[in-house]
């Protein structure tokens, strides 16, 4: 698997594409609440983060909509 | 019905090229009329220059600011050092420095109407030329484009080269085989792009987008090529960093982290929107195309990434509109390409679960294609009004204006159609007048005259006078907000009332500097230049030693 990955054949399909954005999109977004909440602030969550969360958020979106498109090419 | 049709899309394109050449001929008229302005026009104009003299020296002008002459670059070089044989021949000139960066989006446009034709080219072995001169045009034709083109500044230098590099990655992916033509390209691309970087740190977007890319591509090239471009991009660094010692870490790098503020992304984002609406559209439903039924082209990643990233770091202390130059670029591309391919019907959709739902409407295809013909050129003509900004005056300006109805609502008498809402939409696209040249030689005259050194916001009336360029406002501040400047040593220079003048517009040094000038300087006149108020210092009475320039 990881020769393959690293052959001059391999480039990632739709789907892997898909995995990729639902895993950084829902990791971003509970690693945005845990700094929230280690942070301890009585601010609450600012606009930074919201539009990062925002971000992130459409990005697992898109990612799930990726997935059924299966092995075409990304 | 055809035929009907194919008049009214010649009609309707030649108006969309009128639109756009209008648009041409502003930008023109207004290059022509700031380059050979002698003074900063855009605050910090001169400190570029400044930078081509130290480095037409052989110094380095990333220095400590902590002594005389407090001055240090927060630039990278390469946009310096192209214009030092300029330098060399006709000394410190604002005119060879805005003469690039107006050269420099002249090829942009022209990389970006290659890119258009090209692709059609490789697609169906067709290009579509008036499509790809419109997109070209409508790069030029954008209020961020035009306000930055001619300036003394590195911005669409940078956008130049990443363009480039974007535009010949591209052409290399698409040669078939793993040629040494293909590598070659590769090199000169990734050339390219490390040259943007560093013309100004904001290509760093680009590079991000290529190697994403070219990860999803083959995880292993993209190793390998990423590897290769950090050794190149570290060893410039490492260099720089040693020849400066350590200041180019201290100046270029750190002292450019700042924080961001969010009304002004949010505001710069609806003006973005609100003048390129009709090309984002278009570029945004390619992108939703390839993300969805093609493979990702670099164009796209390429677009969403700058977009994203700069349209973000627009909101930071020395950011502005102008960080949406490359996503600008980016949809001017993007939109000539989607137009290109709508009037060839040259979108297909394999099966998956969204073509079977777009397939019901499968039958409206030839619809859809022929109405290309009609909105297209609609698209390029109301983005045309879009972004319409001219002046309001003069023998050709003047007339039209009325016409239209437009009422100047800018410095200058100039009209905008982005207005002056959104915070970091900088007060600049107007033209000068003899007017301005004046007031400029009367604010030159104090520095002239002065027998002490003058401390100057700008560093034009200095290089005019022939006298030393003391102090770069912004970088002051920048490392002072870092937490990195002292500033004792000028505070008591000003103190002591060791300056002739001090010539403040924006008052953009730090706070204990500019309270130090508070408290030992008095205003002695304002003088108006390029809708700015420029004002003039001299020492508080009784404290005064020039004798010639005394002041009560």
């Amino acid at each position: 698997m990881i020769k393959h990955f690293f052959s001059l054949e391999f480039t990632f399909s739709k789907r892997w594409l898909g995995i990729i954005l639902v895993v950084v999109g829902v990791l971003g977004c509970l690693g945005l609440l845990a700094f929230d909440v280690i942070r301890q602030s009585d601010q609450g969550i600012g606009p930074a983060q919201r539009a990062a969360m925002l971000g992130l958020g459409v990005a697992a979106f898109i990612g799930l909509t990726l997935i059924p498109l299966g092995k075409a090419e990304a | 019905m055809q035929r009907a049709l194919a008049f009214f899309h010649k009609v309707l394109i030649g108006i969309a090229l009128i639109v756009m050449l209008f648009h041409l001929t502003v930008y023109i008229a207004y290059a022509a009329n700031l380059i050979p302005f002698p003074f900063d026009y855009d605050q910090g104009e001169g400190f570029e220059l400044y930078d081509t003299q130290l480095f037409s020296e052989f110094q380095t002008p990333y220095r400590d600011l902590e002594p005389y002459p407090y001055y240090a670059s927060n630039y990278p070089p390469v946009f310096h050092l192209i214009a030092v044989p300029f330098a060399w021949l006709f000394g410190q000139q604002y005119w060879y420095g805005r003469l690039l960066g107006f050269l420099g989006t002249l090829i942009t446009a022209y990389a970006i109407g290659y890119a258009v034709w090209r692709d059609g080219k490789h697609r169906i072995g067709r290009g579509n030329l008036i499509i790809g001169v419109l997109a070209g045009l409508a790069f030029l034709a954008s209020n961020i484009t035009y306000r930055q083109g001619p300036l003394l500044r590195q911005q669409m230098s940078m956008v130049m080269f990443e363009t480039l590099a974007i535009v010949i990655l591209t052409q290399a992916e698409n040669l078939a085989f793993a040629s040494w033509r293909k590598r070659r390209l590769f090199l000169i691309g990734f050339g390219m792009l490390i040259l943007a970087g560093y013309t100004k740190q904001l290509a760093a977007y680009s590079a991000v987008a290529v190697l994403i890319w070219l990860f999803l591509r083959n995880p292993r090239r993209a190793i390998a090529w990423g590897t290769l471009f950090a050794a190149v991009g570290a060893g410039i660094f490492a260099l720089l960093y040693i020849t400066s010692d350590g200041q180019w870490w201290k100046q270029a790098i750190a002292a450019n982290v700042n924080t961001i503020f969010w009304p002004q992304v949010e505001g710069l984002f609806r003006l973005w929107y609100g003048l390129h609406g009709f090309l984002i559209i278009p570029a945004a439903l390619l992108c939703l195309y390839e993300l969805y039924f093609e493979r990702l082209s670099l164009y796209v990643i390429w677009f969403s990434v700058t977009l994203t990233l700069g349209g973000i770091s627009s909101g930071t202390w020395g950011g502005g509109d102008s960080y949406f130059a490359t996503s600008v670029a980016g949809l001017s591309l993007l939109s000539g390409v989607f137009f290109s391919r709508w009037l060839a019907g040259d979108f297909t959709f394999p099966p998956n679960y969204l073509s079977r739902v777009l397939g019901l409407l499968k039958p409206l295809a030839p619809l859809v294609t022929a109405c290309a013909l009609l909105i297209v050129p609609l698209l390029y003509i109301g983005y045309g009004r879009a972004v319409l900004k001219m002046p309001t005056t003069g023998v050709l300006f003047e007339p039209l204006a009325n016409w239209w109805g437009l009422e100047p609502n800018a410095l200058n008498g100039f009209y905008d159609s982005a207005g002056r809402i959104a915070g970091g939409y900088s007060d600049i696209g107007h033209f000068v007048t003899a007017q301005d040249y004046a007031n400029a030689e009367r604010i030159t005259d104090y520095v002239r005259n002065s027998e002490k050194p003058v401390l100057s916001e700008e560093a034009g009336f200095s290089f005019r006078a022939g006298r030393d360029v003391v102090s770069n406002p912004t970088q002051l501040l920048n490392v002072w907000l870092r937490g990195q400047y002292d500033g004792t040593t000028l505070i008591n220079q000003i103190d002591r009332q060791e300056f002739g003048y001090i010539i403040l517009r924006a008052q953009f040094y730090p706070t204990p500097v500019l309270l130090a000038i508070s408290r030992a300087y008095d205003t002695i006149e304002v003088i108006p230049m390029n809708g700015f108020e420029y004002i003039i210092k001299a020492p508080k009475s009784g404290q005064w030693s020039d004798t010639n320039y005394f002041v009560e």
